[in-house]
Formats: C-alpha cells, sequence, structure tokens
C-alpha cells in the first residue's frame, strides 16, 4: 500500500498521529447531541398522539423541535462522530498527522458554534426553508468554510500516500470534496439563485447527495476499517470493495430526484432517478456481499465481539432497508407509500439502525483505548445493544406498516380524520420503541462515566505503584 | 515483530493488455457515439423552449461531475492505484498491527528509558494535564 514499513521501529507513534483528546471530545459531543436530538424526537412524536407535555410554548413547539430532532442527528450526532473518528482512521492508515492540530481544534470549536447556533436559530424560528438544511441562513456560509477546512486538513495526510490506495481512502477523500460542493448546492442555490421546481429538484439531490455522499460513504469507508482489525482478517475482497467506491461515484449524484417523483420535475429526470436508483442498489450488494463474506467462518465474533455485533446488526438492517429503497423507488409503489409513515420508517431504520449502530460500534471500540482500560460492565454492554436493537427493529417495522395502511385508506380516499385515528395507535407504539432507544443511549452515557472513573482510578493506582510509567490521558 | 510486504499479484501480460483494450473499445465506442446522438437530439428538442435549460442543466451537471470521475479513474489507473489490487487489505492491517505494538512498548518503558526527544508534545500536554 502506500507505507512500506518493514518493522515497528520505522513507524510514527500512534500518539504523534492520533490527537486522542480530540476524539474523545468529537465523540463525547456527539451523544450529548443525541441526546437533545432524541428528545426532540419524542416531543414531535407526543405531539402526533395528541399529548404535547409543552403545548402553548413558543420555543418548544413541536415543528421547530422535529427540525432539531433531524438536524441534531443528522449534524449533531453523525457528523460529530464522524469527525472523531476521521481523527483517529487518517492519520493512522496514511501514518501521517493531520495538517495542523490547532486548525484541528479550532475546527472543532467552530463545529460546535454552528451546531449551537442551528439549535438556537431553529428554536427563536429562523429555519431556512430548505428540507435538510433548516440551519439558518446566518450559519451556511461558516459551515462552508468550516467544511471546506475539514478537507484540507485531512486531505493533507492522504497526499503523502504513494502506491496503490486502501479503500477506506478512497472513501474518504471522495466525501471530503462531496460534502463541501454538496452542502453549496443544497444551502446557496435554491436560497439565492433558483425557485420553484428548479428549486425543488435541486433540493431532492441536496437531500439525497448529503446521505449518500456524505454519510454513506464516511460509513462505508469506515467499515472498511474497523470491520477487518476486529475480525482481525481482511476484507474478502478488495477489488470488490472498489467496485462499490466507483459505483457510488458515477451512480448515486443522479439518484436525488427519486424524492420527488410524481411533481412537475421533468419526467425524463424522474425515469433518470429511478434508473440511476437502481444501479445503486446493485452497488449497495457488492457492499453487503463483500461483508458478509468476510465474516464467513468467524461468526462466533458475534457472540463474542461486541463492536462488531453492531456492525453486523447494522449491516442486517443495511440489507433490509435497501430492500425496502428498491420497493419505495419504483413508480407503483411510490403512489402508495409517498408522503406516508413508511418514509420515516426508512427514515429511522438507515440513519439509526444502520449509521447510528455503525457510529456506536465504533465508540465502543474507540473509548477502551482512548481510556486504556476496558468497560466497566459486560451486562451493561448487552443491556445497551438489545435495548438499541429490539427498539429499532420495532419502531421502524411499526412505521413501516404503518406506511403501507395509511397508502391504502388514502387510495380508498377515506377521510383523512379517520387516517390520523387510525394512526394514533402505531405512533405510540413508535413512542414506546423510541423510550428503548432512549434507554439503551442513557445505558451507553452512564457506562460511558463509569468506564472513565475506573481509568482514572486504575492512573491513580498505577502511579501510586509505579512511579516512573507515563500517566496515560484519560 | 518483522514483516515483509511482498507484491502478490501477477503483471497482465501484453496479450491480455491487447484484448482489453479492444473489447473495451467494441463496447465504449457505440456507447458514447449512441449517447451523445441522443444527447444533441435531446438538446434540439429543448433549446428554444422556457424550460430548456432548466431540462438541460441537470444532465450536464451531472456529466461534469462524472467526467471529474473518469479523471480520477484515469489518474488512478496511470498511478498504479488498482495494480495490486488485494495487497492494500493486507498491508494496512499489518500496519494497524505494527502501530499497536509500537505505542504499547512505548507506554510499558519506564520514563526513564524513553529517549526525552522521543515524548511527543501531545504528551508532554497530557502529563501536565
Ligand atoms: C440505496 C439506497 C437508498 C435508496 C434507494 C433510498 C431511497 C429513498 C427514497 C426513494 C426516498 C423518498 C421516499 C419518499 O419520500 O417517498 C428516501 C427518503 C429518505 N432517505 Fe433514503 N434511500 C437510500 C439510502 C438512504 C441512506 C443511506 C440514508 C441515510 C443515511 C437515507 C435517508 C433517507 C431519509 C432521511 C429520507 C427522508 C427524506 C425526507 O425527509 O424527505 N436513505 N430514500
Ligand atoms: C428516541 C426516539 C425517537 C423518537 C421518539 C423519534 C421520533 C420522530 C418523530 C415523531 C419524527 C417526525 C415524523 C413525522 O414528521 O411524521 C421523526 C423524524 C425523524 N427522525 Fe426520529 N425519533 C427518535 C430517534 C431518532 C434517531 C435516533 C434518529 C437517527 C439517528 C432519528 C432520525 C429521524 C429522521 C431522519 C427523521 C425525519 C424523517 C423524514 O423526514 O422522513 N430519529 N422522529
Amino acid at each position: 500500500m502506500q507505507t512500506q514499513p518493514t518493522t515497528t521501529a520505522d513507524l510514527p507513534r500512534h500518539s504523534d498521529l492520533v490527537e486522542e483528546r480530540l476524539v474523545r471530545w468529537y465523540l463525547i459531543a456527539a451523544c450529548v447531541y443525541l441526546t437533545i436530538a432524541m428528545l426532540g424526537g419524542f416531543l414531535m412524536g407526543f405531539q402526533m398522539i395528541r399529548y404535547n407535555p409543552l403545548a402553548g410554548i413558543e420555543i418548544f413547539s413541536p415543528g421547530r423541535w422535529r427540525m432539531i430532532h433531524t438536524n441534531g442527528v443528522a449534524y449533531g450526532f453523525i457528523a460529530t462522530a464522524f469527525l472523531g473518528v476521521l481523527h483517529w482512521v487518517v492519520p493512522r492508515i496514511t501514518l501521517h498527522p493531520v495538517l495542523d492540530h490547532r486548525l484541528s481544534y479550532f475546527i472543532f470549536f467552530a463545529w460546535q458554534v454552528v451546531i449551537l447556533g442551528t439549535v438556537v436559530g431553529i428554536m427563536l424560528g429562523e429555519a431556512q426553508g430548505l428540507e435538510w438544511g433548516e440551519t439558518p441562513v446566518w450559519i451556511d456560509p461558516l459551515a462552508q468554510v468550516g467544511l471546506g477546512l475539514v478537507a484540507i486538513n485531512f486531505m493533507a495526510p492522504i497526499r503523502h500516500v504513494k502506491g496503490p490506495m486502501y479503500v477506506t481512502l478512497w472513501y474518504f477523500t471522495a466525501a471530503f470534496i462531496w460534502t463541501f460542493l454538496t452542502y453549496a448546492m443544497g444551502n446557496f442555490i435554491p436560497q439565492y439563485f433558483v425557485t420553484g421546481t428548479s428549486a425543488g429538484a435541486i433540493g431532492g439531490m441536496f437531500i439525497h447527495d448529503l446521505v449518500g455522499l456524505f454519510v454513506t460513504p464516511l460509513g462505508w469507508g469506515a467499515m472498511y476499517y474497523f470491520v477487518p482489525i476486529l475480525l482481525k482478517k481482511p476484507i474478502w475482497s478488495h477489488g470488490l470493495s472498489l467496485v462499490g467506491f466507483w459505483g457510488l461515484a458515477f451512480f448515486y449524484p443522479l439518484t436525488g430526484i427519486h424524492h420527488f417523483l410524481y411533481t412537475p420535475i421533468p419526467m425524463f429526470l424522474q425515469y433518470g432517478a429511478v434508473l440511476s436508483t437502481i444501479a445503486v442498489e446493485m452497488v449497495v450488494t457488492t457492499v453487503i456481499v463483500n461483508f458478509f463474506a468476510t465474516i464467513r467462518g468467524s461468526t462466533g465474533a458475534l457472540r463474542e465481539n461486541i463492536p462488531i455485533r453492531w456492525f453486523y446488526t447494522g449491516m442486517v438492517f443495511y440489507f433490509l432497508t435497501c430492500l425496502q429503497c428498491a420497493f419505495q423507488t419504483t413508480l407503483t409503489f411510490q403512489a402508495l407509500i409517498h408522503f406516508s409513515d413508511w418514509v420515516v420508517g426508512h427514515a429511522h431504520m438507515v440513519m439509526y439502525g444502520v449509521f447510528s449502530q455503525w457510529l456506536i460500534g465504533m465508540m465502543l471500540y474507540l473509548f477502551p483505548r482512548l481510556w486504556r482500560t476496558d468497560w466497566y460492565s459486560r451486562r451493561l454492554l448487552e443491556w445497551q445493544y438489545w435495548l438499541s436493537a429490539v427498539g429499532i427493529a420495532i419502531m421502524s417495522a411499526d412505521l413501516i406498516i404503518l406506511g403501507v395502511f395509511q397508502g391504502y385508506m388514502w387510495a380508498s380516499l377515506a377521510p383523512w380524520s379517520d387516517v390520523i385515528q387510525f394512526s394514533i395507535p402505531w405512533w405510540a407504539l413508535r413512542i414506546v420503541s423510541g423510550v428503548m432507544i432512549f434507554a439503551s443511549h442513557m445505558i451507553f452515557m452512564t457506562h460511558m462515566l463509569l468506564t472513565w472513573m475506573k481509568a482514572v482510578a486504575e492512573r491513580k493506582q498505577e502511579a501510586a505503584s509505579n512511579p516512573s510509567t507515563v500517566a496515560q490521558t484519560v | 515483530m518483522s514483516v515483509t510486504l511482498k507484491p502478490q499479484s501477477k503483471k497482465l501480460g501484453g496479450s491480455s493488455v491487447w484484448t482489453t483494450v479492444i473489447f473495451a473499445l467494441l463496447i465504449l465506442i457505440p456507447c458514447f457515439v449512441a449517447f451523445s446522438n441522443k444527447l444533441r437530439e435531446f438538446i434540439l428538442l429543448y433549446s428554444g423552449q422556457v424550460d430548456g435549460v432548466f431540462a438541460i442543466s441537470p444532465i450536464v451537471n451531472y456529466l461534469l461531475a462524472s467526467l471529474g470521475f473518469f479523471f480520477l479513474f484515469w489518474w488512478g489507473i496511470c498511478n498504479g492505484m488498482f495494480a495490486r489490487m488485494e495487497e492494500p487489505k493486507r498491508d494496512f492491517l499489518v500496519q494497524e498491527w505494527q502501530l499497536d505494538q509500537a505505542q504499547a512498548d512505548y507506554e510499558s518503558k519506564p520514563d526513564g528509558d524513553k529517549n526525552h526527544d522521543d515524548i511527543s508534545v501531545y504528551e508532554q500536554s497530557a502529563r501536565m494535564n
């Protein structure tokens, strides 16, 4: 690959490469944002079953907190956690630190300003009228500059790589460029340059490019890094993983308009989106095949190794959600499920069931290494996993099935209020499954605290018994 | 731990390269001609209409983005990025183990055994915390 060291002596030291404190900060911040975002989900969820505990308070209006929920999970949790993971992975694969650690700290603080500014802006009613880009317009330039700096900071080590690059780096490189361009396209063009259907088409491309060209390549790239390390064997086929990468590069950018099928957007663009989505389905299949072929013969790891369990649970949900996508992207099926809870089910299954499960798996692997100690309790790990897995399985099944019923009820011209009445018990079940997911997250946060305290105690003990060993960062 | 990383895959022979090139041209040239023709027809159909630019611009955007990727792909081929296709997956794992090993060795050394220059700024700041 890029590096040809033959002994450990030729290698730079991990502590020179990775700024561990920053990784810890990012991961902890991400978990805090996920907590806030989930509370927003509950507020909206309670509103939908007609029990809003904070009714009448404008800054707690469920409409606003729905946006805090979606932006919170996308930018607060997923993006922040990925930034932390990148600070670990990129320097280790390239054997070069990021461009400048001071820049990394600056980006960290700027990113917190962007997220908190978004939350406050939305609470005060200053959301931008763009789906998934509700960040107030005055934050957009800062976020855009920040994304540029992120790209520069991480591309510096990748630039040093010579010879065939490992697939993770292909994905990350593309994600840095794509995210910068996607953000610019989605947040500025519909706001300042185009209107009407054109703005709708751009908005559709923005939504899907955000999930497909920012979340997906970072997620896949990170999985190609962590899974082989944990299974202690290489990925089944590197060639196939590259087919996946180039397939994503060529087919994904055109799929976005599948969010707006049956709209006034010209039909040829809608057909184009459907066709390229079918192509993307095949690309996704290559990735799934590769990961399942890799674990063949090592399935025992699913029982023993908790991060691997999270990764492969996410993989199963990935398979399921892609199967779901294969249906929902066809025009026949779209006519039935568009605007229904089927789509909300898809969104939760893929954003939580897949990418958040992968990120939590990564955190479960990284925190013990960052704190130089094992997790405090295996039992808590098991509780966290089962509550989360069962919770998201119930939530997605509940919403997806409800979506089909809603679609048929609308098609049979049932009165709107009947459909709402019918949906309420299903939405109540969503709250129940949400409580399970939230409980899992609270267990995780508590467990982090307990493990951190254990690490501090161990370091103190070590320092007392052997004062000459270096006190590690805790 | 000492690991030697050897190239494993074989180089393609001259006849294989020619076969690949001929087949690639056989497929790509008709595709390219057909696609350009259709695009030309499409542009002629829409030019002069009010929503013409809107109809064409997403396609042009997509083509430009794909062209960028095509050049990246080409650059990758010329720089041997796909030469030893399966090797990076092993090299990266070996490197990971070596990094962990080196760090573990380093952390287990008592302070006195460490070359002072060897202590990174990050570690120094960590000690001060
Ligand atoms: C092959 C992969 C995928 C396909 C084919 C696909 C397809 C679709 C389609 C057709 C819709 C629109 C449904 C409608 O409104 O009727 C949709 C919505 C959505 N998808 Fe996906 N999707 C895929 C992957 C993903 C991924 C990876 C993510 C997240 C990381 C994601 C997140 C979402 C979200 C959040 C929505 C709802 C958007 C909204 O608020 O309107 N999807 N997807
Ligand atoms: C903890 C429990 C959760 C509850 C109670 C909850 C509830 C909700 C509610 C009520 C909505 C609005 C649906 C609508 O407008 O019809 C929503 C939307 C959404 N939630 Fe959650 N949520 C939870 C957790 C999560 C998590 C953990 C994620 C991702 C990591 C997530 C991602 C989303 C997304 C992407 C949407 C937008 C869906 C769309 O526009 O189609 N939610 N959630």
